[in-house]
């Protein structure tokens, strides 16, 4: 879909537009049409009990999605104010190597959780990538609409559209998306003072899915630790397998249910201790809505027109009210 | 309350919405932060998003109040022989759409509602440009004194 807009045919058409014939009437509205897929809402199981950390999903979508990755035309150009703006550089061979956290060449990698709990000593591999939730945050308050969802519910960031400024990462309960500095559509505008690159994070091969080809990362796995369907589908099974084996889930309240449940013999809550966490390396922690505190206000958004017109009517009235008095006065 | 102080009263909380919602709007990219404002006293509060959003939200609620005021009043009035301006009229179209699109974005926020990316980018781009529209529409009718209602000379 990249080479269908180029970021300097989207910049053209968006200005002379403000996007809306722009979109209609370029190669976008078909490309994103035809990757839109199925109403139906997909979601992903994790079963953590069958994941052996052999990576190979890790491999695959380094592979599959390799043609999505940032290909900087040389060094970003220096950030201003230099002492607030970070450039994040993954493009050397070194850097594009690296598997044991997310970065712009690695959408997805192998959490390891060593410890104890009830006095067994485990070990558990898990899978994290993007949680691809139902009411996603960067998909909602990204200011450019570059991160978006497609009505299966996988959430995308569009690399033609997006300036780089890390919203979506700031707002992500697990700050998923990672930076590359140095590509992106702000090179085109204020490559210096706004913007600062583009950020990446797992699609789940929307491309694919479009096709009705399964992800990458489920199609490889030995071990059949992830499983794909509608999202009611998979939250019951789930909720079986927990019951099963007595086992855990994360993901399905979490920030306000998302499309990707982990099933676990081991809490959550002992996992997240047992995680290296940091940069690139998200939690486990439980995770109230974002949304939910500014979607309250949709309320007061569709009370005001109300409330204004009861005010004017009533001040008129009070008007109204008053000339008649006047009028009523014998001089 | 007297009608002068109905007007006073809904202009200043039109000025204070207008003034909120710029802020807070500009605020929704993330610039506060990288250019200091949000090290201002009193202005940290503007690096959070969330918050950002909801006093967005605020601000955007009172327009919406005060926008059917004035068009309620505006019928009233319209009995009275004033007509809004042709600036007034102008101002009215594009505070109206920006107002609009503001309400399909806030729509687009709730759970399970979901924009296809045209229309997405095209609301994004147009809520921004109307909003800026507005903002050099109503600095110039400001500075020019343009009032936003006229007598009709019928």
């Amino acid at each position: 879909m990249s080479s269908l807009i180029s970021r300097r045919s989207f910049l053209k058409a968006g200005l002379i537009t403000a996007g809306t014939a722009a979109a209609a009437g370029t190669g976008l509205a078909s490309a994103i049409r035809a990757a839109d897929g199925p109403k139906t809402e997909l979601c992903t199981l994790l079963d953590l009990n069958k994941c052996i950390g052999c990576e190979e999903c890790v491999r695959a979508c380094r592979e599959i999605n390799g043609h999505k990755f940032p290909e900087p035309e040389g060094p970003p150009p220096i950030m201003r104010p230099v002492e607030r703006v970070k450039t994040a550089d993954w493009s050397s061979p070194e850097k594009r190597t690296v598997t044991d956290r997310l970065t712009p060449y690695n959408w997805l990698f192998i959490q390891r959780a060593r410890g104890e709990y009830q006095g067994q000593s485990f070990e558990l591999n898990i899978p994290r990538r993007c949680m691809h939730c139902h009411n996603a945050p960067c998909s909602k308050l990204c200011p450019f609409g570059a991160a978006y969802q497609l009505r299966n519910g996988i959430v995308r960031i569009h690399p033609d559209v997006c300036m780089g400024g890390a919203k979506c990462k700031t707002i992500c309960p697990w700050n998923i998306p990672e930076r590359q500095s140095g590509v992106g559509l702000h090179l085109d505008l204020l490559p210096q003072y706004a913007g600062n690159g583009v950020m990446y994070k797992c699609d789940r091969c929307y491309d694919r899915v479009a096709e009705g080809r399964l992800p990458a990362c489920i199609e490889v796995c030995p071990e059949s630790v992830q499983e794909i369907g509608p999202r009611n589908e998979i939250v019951q099974k789930a909720r079986d397998l927990a019951g099963k084996t007595s086992g855990f889930i994360y993901g399905l309240e979490e920030n306000g249910g998302t499309h990707t449940i982990y099933v676990s013999p081991v809490p959550f809550d002992v996992l997240n201790q047992a995680l290296r966490k940091g940069p690139g390396r998200p939690q486990l922690q439980p995770v109230e809505n974002v949304m939910a505190d500014a979607n309250r206000w949709i309320g007061a958004l569709a009370i005001a027109p109300a409330a204004g017109v009861i005010g004017a009517l009533a001040r008129f009235k009070q008007t109204a009210g008053q000339t008649q008095k006047k009028e009523d006065k014998p001089s | 309350m007297k009608p002068h102080q109905a007007n006073r009263l809904s202009e200043w909380l039109y000025l204070a919405a207008m003034a909120v919602a710029f802020f807070t709007g500009f605020g929704n990219m993330p610039l506060y932060q990288r250019y200091y404002v949000t090290d201002l006293p009193g202005f940290g509060w503007a690096a959070n998003f969330m918050i950002n959003v909801e006093v967005h939200y605020m601000a955007g609620a009172v327009l919406l109040a005060l926008a059917a005021y004035f068009i309620v009043s505006w019928i009233f009035l319209r009995k009275e022989g004033l007509r809004l301006s042709q600036t007034g009229r102008i101002r009215a179209i594009v505070l109206g759409l920006a107002l609009l699109t503001g309400l399909a974005m806030a729509v687009k926020n709730l759970s399970g509602v979901v924009y296809p990316l045209p229309l997405l980018i095209a609301m994004n781009f147009l809520h921004m440009s109307l909003a800026v529209c507005y903002l050099l529409l109503a600095l110039g009718c400001r500075i020019a004194r343009a009032p936003w209602l006229r007598k009709n000379q019928r």
